[in-house]
Parts: structure tokens; C-alpha cells; sequence
């Protein structure tokens, strides 16, 4: 069988990211697909052993600018691990509403970009317009609309305000209505279920050996959200209803994701109601009180994200600092949702996983000529010629 | 500990023989450590598929070279059945570092391997495809960002 290789990427007007995938295709089936990472490496881990653990901290927020709130929630709760901190609870009840609220903004920007990509543009503005009303409670609750250095190791910035609380209850309540609306269309319109249902299958048993996580493993009936299974901030005592469908397609793999905007919303007003009061941050050491180990897994936007970290008694850096994404946990299985699959069905699979490639490639600086490594400084770095 | 995380306990010990070193147990988060012998991490993930019968996820693996002879490996899975979460651990000598290659057992280490080969120069013994994943091609030979010296 003769098959023809087409490179998509790294630049290309489909990808919102630089990656590049080259696909064998015979005619109009996609036989096998290559992935090659690697265009947005920054080498963060890297970077995150030549900080302390709060300079760190804003660092790793900029891992994903779209669910930054998982990536600091995840980094101090790990951090709290091994420094042996407890945050109050008000605090783990802040938390968890800021990193719900992100959730929601970054499935509603997923739905829309789905609906963009299958040319439902109008669906893709009204979702975008609803969006911002959950930018701007961000915004009020934490001073940032997206980079919103909420979370700090014992805690949190700032506190909320009743009136706040009245607010955000005000605009989940708008919100919750005009989901339900959508959750219709993606469920009833004929364009929507044209595009996306029995696109990209991704059996049970591949999503399990091939380690698919978040929206992409529920929409396949793999039961695993980590919010629900091993509970981390507020969630022992506000527990979740974990979203799973059967259909093992990308349209399962949208219904997840509205279904868990609602969720969460849900979530965010239980802990609205039930939040103590009480302090927001307790008093941490700059330095490792001892060398120590910590982990720690949240459920991001995207599914599962971990954070691990090695500290070191004395020393307020950490030794090692290790981050696995949800989309590079998923790579293995969109590979595997697109072979079989027509060419014009490759942005309706590749989308269902909601890719965020920043997240997955994360610089050591090394002169490519002698192999020779170079330490630069960032302010040598910025000057543009650095050598 | 739950008498089904006791269970798995003995069945590595059983199991893995001289290559089970100890473990530890973290009741709150309902975490196990298990450490074990490099030799015996294939073994390992057999005992682990047998007991929650393939359903399991791995998360991850973690290489860390801490400035010591050795590189540090931590496993990390989470357990559907039994509702864990399993960190199994392993060093290698940097003199060495070899490790068996899991992808038959586990397809799901297929990029992890990659990975910690690229940034710590491990070998993975029968890995399918051990290229650099995120690194350029052009990339220099033989150095490894995230060894220390």
C-alpha cells in the first residue's frame, strides 16, 4: 500500500501552538501519525532549580497561561508537602473556588475553539461572550483577569469579601442558565453531531494503556478525576460528581467538558456557602526546613497534572522539580484517535483533547558548535547578543 | 492501611523476593511507596496488572539525579480498583544507567522513557523508539540538561 506523508506544522494556520505532526495518508484515511514536540521547550524544570521556591512559583504559573491556577495550585500544595505545611481552610476553600472559576473559563475557550474550528462561528462568539463574565469574577476575586498569582505557599493573596461572594453567586447564576442552552445544542444540532460524534474514537481499553487523562480518558468511560478520587484542597468536604460518557468520541469528549462547567459551578457555590472564616495564609520558611520529598496531583482543565519536587535541608531551591502535563499524557492517545480517521476529521479529534502544547514542551542554553554549556543570566540573555 | 494495600504489600514481597527493598505508607492521602531493585521493575508492573487486573493509570515517571553515584526513579500510578495511589521507586548508578524498558508492559511509558532518556542520558533496554522528544535534533551528543555534575 503506497501512503503519502503530509506535514502539518509547525506552523500552520489550523495549530493555535507550534507542533508538528506528519501524517501518512492513503487517499483520504489517515494511516499513522507522527508527532514531533519540542517547538515550545523551555526548559522550565530546568529553570525552576536556579530559583527559590516563590520565585519559582510565578514561573511555573507561566507554564499555561490558561490554567495557571492548576499549575500553582498543584506547585504549592507540593511544596506544602515537603516543607510540612498546613494552609487554613479558608484558604483550601479559596483555592478551590479560584481553580474551578479557571476551569470553567478554560472549557467554555475550548467549546468555543471547537465550534470555530467546525465553522459554527456564531456559537464560538456567543460561548466567548458568556466566557468574559467569568473573566471579569476572576479579575474581581483575585485583581487578574488571567495571570491571576493567586495561590502562595500557606495560602492564599487575598481574601474575598461578602460582597464579592454575592457577586460571583450572581453572575455563576447567569452563567449556569445559558450553559444548560448550550448543552442542548452541542447534544441536538445536526452541524455539532455531524462533525463530532463517532470522530476520533478512542476505545476504553486504549485510553487506559495509552494513560489518556482528564475530559479525554471520562469521554472514553474511564472513571478518573482526581478531584473526586483522591480529594486535594476542599474537596473532602465538597465532593464532586466525576462527568464520564461512553461514547468514546470527540463528541463525548465536548459533553464532558459542559457537564463539568456545570459541575463546577455547582461546586463553587457549595464552597461559597460552606467557606469558614478564619485566615487566608500562614507563615512559611524561604529555606527547606528539611530535605524532604513532595508531590502533588490536581485535576486541571485538561485532566491530570503532577508536580513533583525534591528540596534539600537549608536550601531555598529546590533540588529537582518535575511537571507532567495533561496534554503530553495525552499525546499517545490523539495519535491514536486519528488513524483510521478521515483528513478533514483530524481539527475535530485534535481539538476534543483540548492540545496546549506550551503545557507540554517546557532552556538549558548549550552552543551547538563546541557542545560547550553556557550559563547566561537573564539580564545577559535580554541584551540579545549574549555571546 | 486497608487490608487490599496490605494485600498488595505482601504480593510484592512475595512477588519481587531479594529485588523488594521496603515501603512506606502515607495514610492520608492514601499514597504507598514501594521500593524495589532495577532488575525487578518489570516484575513489578506485572504484580501491579495482576492485581487491579489492567486497571491502572500511570501517571508519570520522575528521573532526579541528586548530585549523588545514583539517578532516582519514582513510578508513578494510580490504582482504579483499589482507588491508590502507588509510587514505586528505583535507582540506577550514573556509572550505569540502564534500566528494561516497560513499554510492553506499560504502553503508556512510551514518551516518559523518552523523556528521561534525553534530559538524564538513562538507557531504556528495548524501547521501540529511544529519540529525543522535546530536545532539537542538532542538539549535542552525550549531554544530558538535567544531570548534574
Amino acid at each position: 500500500m503506497s501512503t503519502t506523508k503530509v506535514i502539518v506544522g509547525p506552523v500552520h494556520p489550523a495549530l493555535h501552538e507550534p507542533e508538528r505532526f506528519v501524517f501518512k495518508v492513503d487517499g483520504e484515511v489517515v494511516v499513522d501519525v507522527e508527532p514531533r514536540l519540542g517547538y515550545v521547550h523551555r526548559g522550565i524544570e530546568k529553570a525552576l532549580t536556579e530559583r527559590s521556591f516563590t520565585q519559582g512559583l510565578y514561573l511555573i504559573e507561566r507554564i499555561c497561561g490558561i490554567c495557571n491556577v492548576a499549575h500553582t495550585l498543584a506547585a504549592v500544595q507540593a511544596i506544602e508537602d515537603a516543607f510540612n505545611v498546613e494552609p487554613p481552610k479558608r484558604a483550601k476553600y479559596l483555592r478551590t473556588i479560584v481553580h474551578e472559576l479557571n476551569r470553567i473559563h478554560s472549557h467554555l475557550l475550548l467549546l468555543g475553539v471547537a465550534c470555530e474550528l467546525i465553522g459554527f462561528d456564531t456559537l464560538f462568539m456567543l460561548i466567548w461572550r458568556d466566557r468574559e463574565a467569568v473573566m471579569d469574577i476572576i479579575e474581581m476575586v483575585t485583581g487578574n483577569r488571567v495571570m491571576s498569582a493567586y495561590n502562595i505557599i500557606g495560602g492564599v493573596r487575598r481574601n474575598v469579601s461578602d460582597h464579592e461572594v454575592l457577586e460571583m453567586k450572581k453572575v455563576l447564576e447567569a452563567l449556569v442558565e445559558k450553559v444548560k442552552q448550550y448543552k442542548e445544542v452541542f447534544a441536538e444540532d445536526p452541524t455539532i453531531r455531524a462533525r463530532f460524534v463517532d470522530v476520533g474514537r478512542l476505545s476504553r481499553a486504549k485510553a487506559l494503556a495509552l494513560g489518556a487523562v482528564g475530559p479525554t480518558a471520562r469521554g472514553s468511560g474511564v472513571k478518573v478525576d482526581v478531584r473526586a478520587e483522591e480529594p486535594y484542597a476542599a474537596f473532602d468536604e465538597v465532593p464532586l460528581n466525576a462527568v464520564v460518557y461512553e461514547e468514546e468520541d470527540s463528541w463525548a469528549r465536548l459533553m464532558v467538558r459542559i457537564d463539568e462547567t456545570l459541575e463546577s459551578a455547582r461546586v463553587i457555590e457549595e464552597c461559597l456557602d460552606k467557606m469558614p472564616t478564619g485566615p487566608v495564609r500562614v507563615r512559611v520558611p524561604e529555606v527547606a526546613p528539611q530535605s524532604s520529598e513532595g508531590f502533588s496531583v490536581v485535576e486541571a482543565p485538561r485532566g491530570e497534572l503532577l508536580h513533583h519536587v525534591y528540596t534539600e535541608k537549608g536550601n531555598d531551591k529546590p533540588l529537582r522539580y518535575r511537571v507532567r502535563t495533561p496534554t503530553y499524557a495525552n499525546i499517545p492517545s490523539v495519535c491514536e484517535m486519528l488513524k483510521g480517521g478521515y483528513v478533514a476529521d483530524i481539527p475535530a479529534a485534535l481539538v476534543s483533547i483540548d492540545p496546549c502544547f506550551s503545557c507540554t514542551d517546557r532552556v538549558a542554553l548549550v552552543d551547538v558548535r563546541t557542545s560547550e554549556r553556557v550559563s547566561v543570566d537573564l539580564l545577559t540573555l535580554a541584551r540579545r547578543y549574549w555571546r | 492501611m486497608v487490608e487490599e494495600h496490605v494485600e498488595l504489600v505482601e504480593a510484592f514481597k512475595r512477588g519481587l523476593g531479594g529485588g523488594f527493598l521496603s515501603y512506606e505508607y502515607d495514610a492520608k492521602r492514601r499514597a504507598l511507596k514501594l521500593f524495589v531493585e532495577r532488575g525487578a521493575l518489570t516484575k513489578a508492573f506485572e504484580l501491579i496488572n495482576e492485581a487491579c487486573g489492567g486497571e491502572y493509570h500511570v501517571t508519570t515517571i520522575t528521573g532526579a539525579d541528586l548530585g549523588g553515584d545514583e539517578v532516582e526513579f519514582t513510578y508513578s500510578l494510580w490504582l482504579l480498583p483499589q482507588k491508590l495511589r502507588v509510587m514505586i521507586k528505583t535507582k540506577a548508578p550514573k556509572s550505569d544507567p540502564r534500566l528494561r524498558s516497560l513499554v510492553s508492559v506499560a504502553p503508556a511509558t512510551i514518551l516518559y522513557e523518552r523523556e528521561v532518556h534525553e534530559m538524564l542520558g538513562v538507557v531504556f533496554e528495548g524501547h521501540p523508539n529511544l529519540e529525543r522528544l522535546f530536545l532539537p535534533e542538532d542538539w549535542p551528543k552525550n549531554f544530558y540538561p538535567l544531570r548534574r555534575k
